[in-house]
């Protein structure tokens, strides 16, 4: 049997416990050794990325969907840490009924994603005073994502990460979009309100400063709309989300 | 290629003793750590890394490079490695003889390669071309094995000892792994160690195992056995003084009770100089 065949049979008898490829390989216990530390590495990399999710499904539960997600969605990648960035698809096919488990997934990975993300220079405070704000493009962290919610998962999150009784889920009217970056060396989270959901969207596509201060001051006219862009700003260098301007 | 100073006794670094190796604490000649773990964009375990790397002498121990793959090493692995060491400038970078991946399946674990000339081949060019793309040797150790292969050209020794010489790699002799896989085989560990090239073993694991239904398992969760421990001054007699470590993966034990395991590993590495030379 040449190598890649021999190989070819191995991938056959870990992802789908095929019996004819583990009697062309010679059998025995060994190839059970294999088996199982096959699936225990994804699975301790789900554990380890989705804590919240596992307390609110319940060991059980979350056990069984690690197993359907392995099953279906095998490690294809040199590094576990790109496991299970499907692993939110897997669960809305599970529970189409329930969008909180799918999202507490989902949220978990960009947290996970942001935590070992690209580093930034925090920038000195001094450079925003020389900004020409009309004419700067903002420049976000490279961790700054921007996920979609359609149930109350943060709250839900945050109440398990309080050690308090989380809410009951809820199915929101309408997705959501929640904010995900890292400051420092912690992960961050941010559900966003309808405003700075568009803002933070029109700025990501490179919108230049000024025009966003039109397009907020368009709806809640030219003092409220100056101010409302100004104390997003504010937060968003203050959280680090913005780490400096460009120009075009 | 750069030459390698591994020396002394080390630990792995993690998580439960991040504190004390930060602060510099831990009495350790080196520290090793898990390559891929590190092989991230940033964040917290790149900047814990660099600064352990202020305190000690690091070697870059990979699990997924898979030289024994048929379908050649990923090269985004090797490009993220060549970052890693630039950066780290590590004082051992070593992975395993084995294979994880196969045709964009990855199975995370040291899968075992039949000791075949076809084999041999196709190790040894994923080794020339691993260190090619990192620009320096890297060390090859020895797997524990669970089966195997009929029609065998090799023993895994001389399949090893073949690679070192083809391609200029070190080996890091597994100590714990020569007994492991020599139970499971039926081989001679002490016949294992005397046919290593002593002059190409740059550095040697220690370990704990398990025992399973028939096998033991390589699974660095217990102290080191006696038994282990004589063939580590065996293999410290034929090669002299190599810079060794001891992996704990489970059941991780306070630091201070691995530092006094590797204080034993000291103390038998002074035994066995000591008795090379007379």
């Amino acid at each position: 049997m040449s190598l890649l065949a021999l190989q070819q049979d191995f991938r056959q008898w870990l992802d789908q416990e095929d019996t004819g490829a583990a009697a062309r390989l010679g059998g025995g216990e060994g190839l059970n050794v294999y088996l199982n530390n096959y699936r225990a590495s994804p699975i301790a990399c789900l554990t380890e990325n989705h804590g919240k999710l596992a307390l609110w499904l319940g060991e059980e539960a979350f056990h069984q969907a690690m197993v359907a997600h392995i099953q279906t969605s095998p490690p294809t990648s040199w590094t576990l840490d790109d496991y299970g960035a499907d692993f939110p698809q897997t669960l809305e096919r599970l529970y189409q009924e329930d969008p909180e488990i799918a999202d507490l997934a989902r949220l978990e990975r960009a947290l996970t994603d942001a935590f070992v993300g690209p580093d930034h220079a925090v920038p000195d405070p001094a450079i925003w005073g020389q900004v020409d704000w009309d004419a700067a493009v903002l420049t976000f962290a490279p961790t700054v994502r921007l996920i979609t919610l359609r149930s109350n998962a943060t709250d839900i999150w945050s109440a398990i990460n309080a050690e308090t009784t989380p809410p009951a889920a809820v199915r929101l009217p309408n997705a959501v979009s929640c904010l995900v970056w890292r400051q420092d060396f912690i992960s961050c989270f941010r559900p966003l309100e309808l405003d700075e959901q568009d803002a933070i969207a029109c700025a990501l596509d490179g919108i230049i400063f000024g025009d966003l201060c039109a397009r907020i001051s368009a709806r809640l006219g030219p003092e409220a709309g100056a101010a409302a862009a100004g104390e997003l700003l504010a937060r968003w260098i203050r959280d680090q989300v913005v780490i400096g301007t460009r120009s075009l | 290629m750069s030459a390698l100073q591994l020396s002394g006794h080390g630990l792995g670094l993690r998580k439960p003793h991040y504190a004390e190796f930060l602060a510099g604490e831990a009495k350790v000649d080196f520290v090793e750590v898990i390559s891929e773990n590190f092989m991230v964009d940033g964040g917290k375990p790149r900047d814990i890394l660099r600064r352990v790397r202020e305190n000690y002498p690091v070697a870059l121990h990979g699990v997924s490079m898979s030289v024994g793959s048929a379908d050649g090493v990923d090269r985004d692995y090797l490009k993220r490695l060549r970052a890693l060491v630039d950066e780290i400038e590590p004082a051992a970078v070593s992975d395993h003889l084995c294979w994880t991946r196969i045709g964009g399946f990855n199975s995370h674990d040291l899968l075992p390669v039949p000791y075949t000339e076809d084999a041999l081949k196709v190790v040894c060019d994923n080794v020339d071309k691993a260190q090619s793309a990192i620009g320096r040797e890297m060390l090859l150790e020895n797997p524990s094995s669970y089966v195997s292969w009929p029609g065998a050209d090799l023993t895994e020794w001389e399949f090893l000892n073949e690679v070192s010489r083809r391609t200029g790699c070190g080996l890091l002799l597994d100590v714990n792994n020569v007994f492991v896989s020599g139970s499971n085989h039926g081989f001679d560990p002490l016949a294992y160690l005397d046919a290593v090239p002593a002059d190409r073993v740059r550095q040697i694991h220690l370990a704990g195992h398990s025992q399973g239904q028939t096998l033991k398992i390589d699974t660095h969760d217990a102290a080191i056995i006696q038994p282990v421990w004589n063939l580590y001054q065996r293999a410290i007699e034929r090669c002299g003084p190599v810079a060794t470590m001891i992996e704990r993966d489970d059941n991780i034990p306070p630091l201070h009770e691995l530092l006094d395991e590797l204080s034993v590993a000291r103390a038998i590495s002074v035994t066995a100089v000591e008795r090379r030379v007379a």
